[in-house]
């Protein structure tokens, strides 16, 4: 599938086509796990403390300095710059207090790119291939933003910088890194095979000087703005894109269900599973996951289940689940804290709230 | 917080009641090694708090 090219640009290079970002969910559009609400993230947080939209994780050194929500109002100043670009949704950061970033701070927003998406682009040896990272961004801040692009052991870093010039106005951002020809990289596995980082505040032995790859973990471009250091600053992040070759080109817009899909393999939700009764507190239930998962996934409930027998409700009383067997492919799960399950009975998921429960699985990186 | 389970091949976080495979590119489980080995809380399948000689023991069988 071709797409627009940008007017004057006459490459022939592949970069030109269809799945050419190496992002997953750079539109924003997907929030499976948080549903578009606020999250505050924690120190090495869970999947629904650190993850506002799919695959935009937040790495914190110290909690609740900030808040994260995917487009909390669709008419922010300046709006119809995004709108008119051809973004419905954006990652929204709002910084919680006036926090005065210690040296070994870091406040990032981060997506790690799986080592098969990566491993053509061969960093790390001589044949490294040139990436160009843009995205959409805004703040009410205005200055030298940065951030830096890492290898999954944070031993490789190469910051970067951009520049904000007015408020409260969406501003596009190209960024054009040679790939770095030293260091070990991830290659075709399911690790991380690069990690890209945006910047809301990192203190001076988390910086160093943009432009250049650099031994060691480096968040940030020495002197960049910190968002967390104003109570209320907003940074906000949308069509973020990673491509091979030294240009920009024009977004890499997918269908949502493909889109969609592409985050599955790192979380999703199931709702009507069925199984049977262990005994008379517990159900076994099976699951065929909507996509192979990257790895075998972090199992978890939304809330309390429930679950049907001949039509009449059972419901935990608290949370309660674990795992017999789970692969990548499926899983077979049990649930307790139940009364009054009949052995070998079978049950059904069965929820007409207006939140319906849901089984997560968590494969993030 | 961590808690064993009857099955051998998951613990349980207590802190959301999440189901973690002991799986090595399994991020959650790769932040369980990291928490016991810097002293969280690990307990057995009954509720008992495990001693760091037992955790020991039971790291080295974890893969």
């Amino acid at each position: 599938m071709l797409t627009q090219v940008t007017s004057g640009m006459t490459d022939t290079n592949a970069q030109y086509y269809g799945f050419k970002s190496r992002i997953i969910n750079g539109a924003m559009n997907i929030s499976q796990g948080a549903n578009g609400a606020s999250v505050t993230p924690t120190v090495a947080g869970s999947y629904a403390t650190n993850y506002a939209v799919d695959r935009f994780n937040t790495f914190a050194t110290v909690a609740s300095k900030y808040t994260i929500q995917q487009t909390p109002s669709a008419t922010e100043t300046g709006y119809a710059t995004r709108v008119g670009a051809g973004f419905k949704n954006y990652l929204a950061v709002t910084s919680s207090s006036s926090y005065s970033v210690a040296s070994g701070d870091y406040f990032l927003i981060s997506q790690s790119i799986e080592g098969f998406n990566t491993a053509d682009l061969v960093f790390g040896t001589s044949s490294a291939k040139t990436v160009t990272l843009s995205f959409w961004a805004y703040s009410s801040l205005t200055g030298t933003f940065g951030g830096s692009l890492c290898n999954s052991a944070l031993n490789r870093s190469y910051p970067f910088s951009y520049s904000i010039p007015v408020a409260n106005t969406w501003t596009q951002i190209s960024i054009t890194i040679a790939g770095d020809t030293s260091g070990t990289w991830v290659g075709a596995t399911n690790g991380a095979g690069l990690i890209v980082f945006f910047n809301l505040g990192s203190g001076t032995s988390q910086s160093t000087t943009a432009g250049a790859w650099a031994s060691g973990f480096y968040s940030a471009p020495t002197g960049a703005v910190s968002v967390v250091g104003t109570s209320g600053a907003t940074f906000y992040l949308t069509g973020v894109q990673l491509e091979k070759g030294t240009q920009a080109t024009s977004f890499d817009y997918r269908p949502y269900g493909t889109e969609l899909s592409l985050c599955q393999r790192y979380y999703q939700l199931m709702q009507g599973i069925n199984g049977s009764g262990e005994n008379s507190t517990n159900v076994t239930m099976s699951l065929s996951y909507k996509t192979e998962m990257r790895a075998t996934p972090t199992i978890g409930e939304t809330s309390v289940a429930k679950i049907s027998e001949n039509g009449a409700d059972k419901t935990q009383s608290s949370i309660a689940i674990s795992t017999p067997s789970a692969t990548t492919r499926g899983a077979l799960i049990n649930m307790g804290n139940f009364t009054g399950i009949t052995q070998y009975r079978p049950y059904f998921w069965n929820d007409n709230s207006g939140s319906p429960w849901a089984i997560t699985l968590s494969a993030e990186l | 917080m961590y808690k064993l389970t009857k099955y051998e091949n998951c613990v349980i976080r207590t802190t959301d009641n999440v189901c973690i495979p002991f799986d090595e590119a399994n991020t959650d489980y790769q932040q369980f090694k990291k928490d016991i080995q810097n002293g969280v809380e690990l307990m057995d399948s009954t509720g008992t708090v495990m001693t760091q000689e037992q955790i020991t023991t039971f790291l080295s069988t974890l893969p």
